[in-house]
């Protein structure tokens, strides 16, 4: 470790705590300003900023679902045409799971693990400053299409090939596939952010076994992000290579393979519904624990499930696939390893209900977001189960049926949760309550609404009603259940709607939460809230799993941190035993650069092949800027 | 086997041996079509006693000489390696009862 030898640098422990805390604020804090705002690395304003993007996503998504649901509510309606009802299923797809559910989830772990963790802020923070602007920039690409009348009509995963250059006109494909380049660019930095802080940054003596389970779902969610997105921005780069130069990847007539696409993206796509399932299970055993007030049952069996779910995501992917012709002994193998992963997927809801069985529970907002992720969920695992079976999954395909199914999946197993964890880590960001009656309220009408708009979809499926059709003949029996479902919807619109006006109220003028307003266990309740700038005083020191509960009063802390700098605690894998002290990189407005000259040279090169070799230039001018030493103490490492 | 690897065995060959198998599954139904033979079945049946054998390893881990953190890695494997042998074992299953040239 290189060190100043020329002037004594200032240590923590010689300070009391004002005079500390007073140097941790000007070596961390963001100075105001609008260009000081867009230079910050603080992982919890990116964070913010991420969440408050991802929740705009879903509001954007939730009304192209409401116009769809509009349209279908009576026979041939003609509220919306068949190309704008192509653009809105394939946009209401897209958003939700690129632009919402994967960075929100991502958003999560940005803001909590370091917390959680007993850091004082991410790994590579400039980096996770870059993704931000990263996904902001993907977004508005798809967004400004739509608006434009330009948007995607390929679905959100974009078949080839009808999203290939003999059938996708215009750049509506390659809009498309670059939002997915945008968005997995901005996943993969972050993951590797998430990996690196879990496995070196945490707080000495938290090794392994006393990791948060929140944290551990994280870890697993970041691998599976850093296995199954290169694939995608693979798929996603030959795409446009094919509709732009005319390589062959996709066209079996010149010795391409259009059923490669579809194992590509769903070697991705499978894995996807995990990165956003496995941080919802994370965040279910956190609130499970909080309000039954007992740890968690089954810490290990728990992990493992994580583990197991997160490799096993890799060997279902052809049960997207079963209606392609593929030989039926291979299908069966992933009908095998979808049979299989519900073993993982058991013992995590065993042992929450056990956790619950034991405790005493406390039935306030989040966990009743979470008993309804159970039963949801479970309805949703177990539709998943008869679709995992070639014959059924034969009769049912491409109908509502699987509408219903992935729905109960990825709003039953990851919206719900969601909801129960922002209403559980609201008063850590923002230092306020949300209201606990305006909760109640929240959680019954999406539930039922919810139950009530997606069940039925399952009957419509079994009726033979197929996915993706603007409009139906009157003489078909889907009418009445179209409607009642349409119906239902507002209900479900109506419970979001409750939800979103609690957070604008309690963000302005809720109830002081103070530190730890649930009495959990974990780090992030041991600072004040919201958290300052340098997260921690003092680094804490961990000799349990749920510190906060073995020791109420105090815990204890290290000491030996430079505070005229930046500067972290870098421990060991295993037993999170100090290694060294590292320094973390200042405030730098370069990412945001990064990101301009990235996101230039991706939409350039939707149209031509020569922005990636000319946007390469002000990409590696800002690269340069990025890494180029600025003179300060957090040169040094 | 070094005692590190087999802290980790069941961790890393159950995965392995299920991977391995997973992709199997999609060339050797193609040959035992042809050939009439049973190569799906043995490669799965092997891939399970692969997954066992990196579980036992780790199992044989456990004891009082080793640290908590360290005694939680192993327990952790074994768990993961007895998952994907059971995992496997639905891929023997069904390599047994389907003809593999069903298409």
């Amino acid at each position: 470790m290189t060190e100043d030898r020329k002037q004594s640098p200032l240590m923590d422990d010689r300070l009391d705590d004002a005079e500390l805390e007073r140097h941790l604020l000007q070596s961390w804090q963001t100075p105001g300003g609008i260009w000081k705002a867009l230079a910050t690395v603080d992982h919890k304003t990116i964070a913010r900023r991420y969440i408050v993007t991802a929740f705009v996503f879903l509001i954007l998504g939730g009304l192209l679902a409401v116009a769809m649901r509009i349209q279908l509510a009576q026979p041939e309606a003609r509220i919306l045409d068949p190309d704008r009802y192509n653009q809105i299923f394939t946009m209401h797809g897209s958003t939700m799971m690129f632009l919402f559910a994967v960075p929100v989830m991502e958003a999560m772990a940005i803001y909590l693990v370091p917390l959680m963790v007993g850091t004082r802020n991410i790994a590579f923070p400039r980096l996770n400053a870059f993704s931000y602007w990263i996904i902001l920039a993907g977004g508005l690409l798809l967004w400004i299409s739509f608006a434009l009348d330009a948007a995607p009509d390929v679905g959100w995963f974009a078949y080839v090939p009808l999203s290939g250059p003999e059938y996708g006109s215009g750049k509506r494909a390659d809009i498309w596939a670059q939002m997915i380049t945008f968005t997995e660019l901005s996943a993969l930095a972050v993951a590797v952010e998430i990996v690196v802080t879990v496995f070196k940054q945490r707080a000495p003596g938290m090794s392994l076994d006393r990791i948060p389970l929140l944290v551990w779902s994280m870890l697993v969610m970041a691998f599976i992000v850093i296995m199954a997105m290169p694939a995608i921005m693979f798929a996603s780069s030959t795409l446009i290579l094919d509709r732009l130069v005319e390589t062959q990847f996709y066209n079996p007539a010149a010795g391409g393979d259009a059923l490669l696409w579809q194992h590509v993206f769903w070697f991705f796509g499978h894995p996807e519904v995990y990165i956003i399932f496995l941080p919802a299970a994370g965040m279910v055993s956190t609130i499970v624990a909080t309000f039954s007030r007992r740890a968690i049952f089954g810490y290990l069996p728990l992990v493992m499930a994580f583990i197991a779910t997160g490799i096993l995501a890799f060997g279902l992917w052809v049960h997207h696939m079963f209606v392609v012709g593929l030989p039926r002994l291979g299908e069966s193998f992933f009908t095998a390893s979808s049979m299989a992963i519900a073993v993982p997927a058991g013992i995590q809801v065993f042992c929450w209900l056990a956790t619950l069985w034991l405790g005493r529970p406390v039935f306030a907002t989040p966990l009743l977001f979470v008993i309804g992720f159970i039963v949801t969920f479970v309805i949703g695992g177990l539709t998943g189960v008869m679709v995992a079976s070639v014959p059924f999954d034969t009769q049912v395909h491409d109908t509502y049926f699987v509408v219903a199914h992935f729905h109960y999946v990825l709003v039953g197993g990851a919206v719900f949760p969601l909801l129960g964890a922002i209403y559980y880590w609201f008063p850590k960001m923002t230092g306020r309550m949300m209201s606990e009656r305006l909760g109640r309220w929240a959680f019954g009408l999406i539930f039922l609404g919810f139950n009530l708009t997606f069940f039925p979809m399952h009957i419509l499926g079994l009726l033979g009603m197929p996915r993706r059709v603007y409009t139906y003949q009157p003489d078909l029996p889907w009418g009445g259940l179209n409607l009642f479902i349409s119906l239902s919807a507002l209900l479900l619109v109506s419970g979001f709607l409750v939800f979103f006006i609690d957070v604008l109220r309690a963000w302005r003028s809720g109830l002081p939460a103070g530190p730890n307003p649930w009495k959990a266990a974990t780090l992030e309740w041991a600072t004040s809230s919201p958290p300052p700038a340098y997260n921690f005083r003092r680094i804490p020191v961990v000799d349990a799993c749920d510190p906060l509960w073995m020791h109420p009063e105090e815990l204890a802390v290290t000491a030996g941190l430079r505070v005229d700098r930046r500067e972290l605690i870098v421990s060991s894998v295993v037993e999170a035993l100090p290694e060294a002290r590292e320094s973390s990189p200042r405030d730098s407005i370069w990412p945001f650069w990064a990101a301009i000259a990235t996101s230039i040279m991706l939409i350039g090169s939707i149209f031509t092949p020569w922005a990636v070799v000319w946007g390469a230039i002000p990409v590696a001018v800002t690269l340069i800027g990025w890494f180029w030493p600025k003179g300060t103490a957090e040169d040094a490492s | 086997m070094s005692t590190g690897i087999a802290k980790y065995a069941g961790l890393l060959f159950a995965p392995g041996a299920w991977a391995i198998n997973t992709q199997l599954g999609q060339i050797l139904p193609y040959i035992d079509c042809g050939a009439g033979a049973s190569w799906s079945t043995v490669a799965s049946f092997g891939a399970v006693a692969l997954a066992l054998l990196g579980t036992a390893a780790s199992h044989a881990r456990i004891g009082p000489g080793e640290s908590r953190a360290n005694l939680f890695v192993v327990k952790l494997s074994v768990l993961a390696g007895l998952a994907f042998a059971f995992a496997i074992l639905l891929q023997g299953a069904a390599a047994v009862l389907l003809d593999p040239c069903l298409s």
